[in-house]
């Protein structure tokens, strides 16, 4: 999935006498893209409410966080998007947002 | 590459032995009783079997080992080999399968080694165990595998102590002259060796009265030197990265699919790292079996315990397409694919002080 949009980007930026147009596109399919991680994880954690994870929310402090569920994140980003994280990825991550970066910098790097 | 295929040989049975003495994760004093519930449901543990005082590794694989012979009415002295795959030896030396030997009543004709391997040992046992079998010389093999586990972990140590469980397994192989492609895959990784591993009582750090101090680790873990460390991340990432491809490959070189594999046996290492491989490959969960439920992480038993728990009957099992692999300590992976013919699986033997 990120793939394709990372290739939608580039068509984009191929594309810039629409300056604006390509803004507005690209924010749009960010939120979207994010807005999915955050399906997945709020599918993945009963305990979370649906609706209650934002990209800025902090998960240590939002999830009863353990080394449990942090297998139970990296399991689904490693199923959901073939991306691998390290302990120092989580160490440096705090908010979803930050988690979500790391995982579309991963994937475009393959 | 030790990627290899093996023509004429077959699995004649399987059994698997466990310790009657049940330990259930709501009696673990250690973890409160939401820690157990978010454990049972994701690490994949509820119960497990463990030694009394004074029970080893060889004599559970010895109980299985009995009651397969005699099930598939195997004479002993038509028993060329005997292998043994283990991590808790009986005595620093010598090899524990020479002991088993002549415990077993097996003629002085009879090959004995051991090899010390842990979650990947039965696949990477199994394949070197075949590789004996030739038509002019050993046509028979005795091959064991198992752990108790429990001996090295700190009750104090929740990454560890509620995981583990002990268990011992024996697997009949021979020669034999119909051919049957066996297709198997071995691979290493020493240089994560400390992802999982024993400091002391080696050679490079010999036990001292020092090694049996307990020390404080973050999350209250208390340890000493002579007992399990095991970074799950690192082994997590190492399985979910590694273990998927080697699947791959070895059903690709067998001309397998998902689709045409009956059961993928899958090291018990715990549920979401197998459910991670499961999910990776596409594999239905009615053809991925568990035993972690009732058993824990057995270690090396954890494929034939798992074979014997969920296929074990009277009825001998013939052209079931099957797939296993072992991936853990060392780091070390091993898969292999096989169909089983007029192969004897018996049900899980609980063994008796």
């Amino acid at each position: 999935m990120i793939d394709k949009i990372s290739f939608k980007k580039e068509k984009s930026i191929g594309e810039s006498s629409n300056f604006f147009l390509f803004l507005f596109f690209t924010t749009s399919v960010m939120e979207l893209l994010i807005n999915d991680f955050i399906s997945k994880i709020e599918n993945e954690f009963e305990d979370v409410e649906p609706g209650s994870v934002k990209p800025a929310t902090q998960f240590r402090n939002h999830f009863d966080w353990t080394s449990v569920n942090a297998l139970i994140l990296f399991s689904m980003i490693n199923v959901e998007y073939n991306v691998t994280l390290s302990a120092e990825d989580l160490q440096k991550s705090t908010t979803i947002q930050d988690l979500f970066n790391i995982i579309e910098t991963k994937a475009a790097n393959g | 590459m030790a990627d290899i295929v093996l023509n004429n040989t077959r699995i004649a049975g399987v059994a698997a032995c466990v310790p009657q003495q049940i330990d259930r994760i709501q009696d673990y004093d250690l973890m409160t009783a939401a820690e157990c519930e978010s454990f049972m449901k994701t690490v994949g543990v509820h119960e497990r079997r463990v030694v009394s005082k004074g029970v080893v590794t060889s004599d559970l694989c010895a109980a299985a080992a009995r009651a397969l012979i005699q099930k598939i009415d195997w004479a002993p002295d038509s028993i060329d080999a005997l292998v043994f795959v283990t991590q808790t030896s009986d005595y620093v030396i010598p090899s524990t399968s020479i002991i088993l030997q002549h415990r077993l009543g097996l003629r002085n004709g009879c090959m004995a080694f051991d090899m010390n391997l842990g979650c990947s040992g039965y696949v990477v046992g199994l394949q070197v165990a075949s590789s004996l079998i030739n038509p002019t010389g050993i046509r028979r093999v005795i091959f064991l595998a198992g752990d108790v586990s429990s001996i090295n972990m700190s009750h104090y140590d929740k990454s560890t102590y509620p995981l583990f469980g002990d268990a011992g397994s024996a697997t009949a192989i021979e020669y034999t002259e119909t051919q049957n492609p066996v297709f198997f895959s071995a691979e290493s990784d020493g240089k994560e060796f400390d992802a999982l591993y024993v400091k002391a009582g080696g050679t490079r750090h010999m036990a001292t009265p020092e090694s049996f101090v307990y020390k404080e680790y973050p999350g209250g873990i208390k340890r000493n030197d002579t007992q399990m460390i095991l970074d799950g991340l690192r082994v997590f990432n190492f399985s979910i990265t590694r273990v998927p491809p080697q699947i791959e490959k070895v059903l690709q070189r067998a001309n397998a699919l998902v689709e045409t594999t009956d059961f993928f046996f899958l090291h018990q290492a715990n549920r979401i790292m197998v459910e991670t491989i499961r999910k990776k490959l596409r594999i239905p969960l009615e053809k991925c079996p568990y035993s972690i439920d009732v058993f824990g992480n057995t270690s090396s038993a954890s494929i034939p315990l798992t074979m014997c728990h969920t296929q074990g009957n009277e009825t001998k099992k013939s052209s079931l397409h099957i797939c296993m692999s072992g991936f853990g300590i060392g780091l070390s992976w091993a898969t292999a694919c096989m169909q089983l013919h007029d192969t004897q699986i018996l049900p899980v033997i609980e063994y008796h002080d």
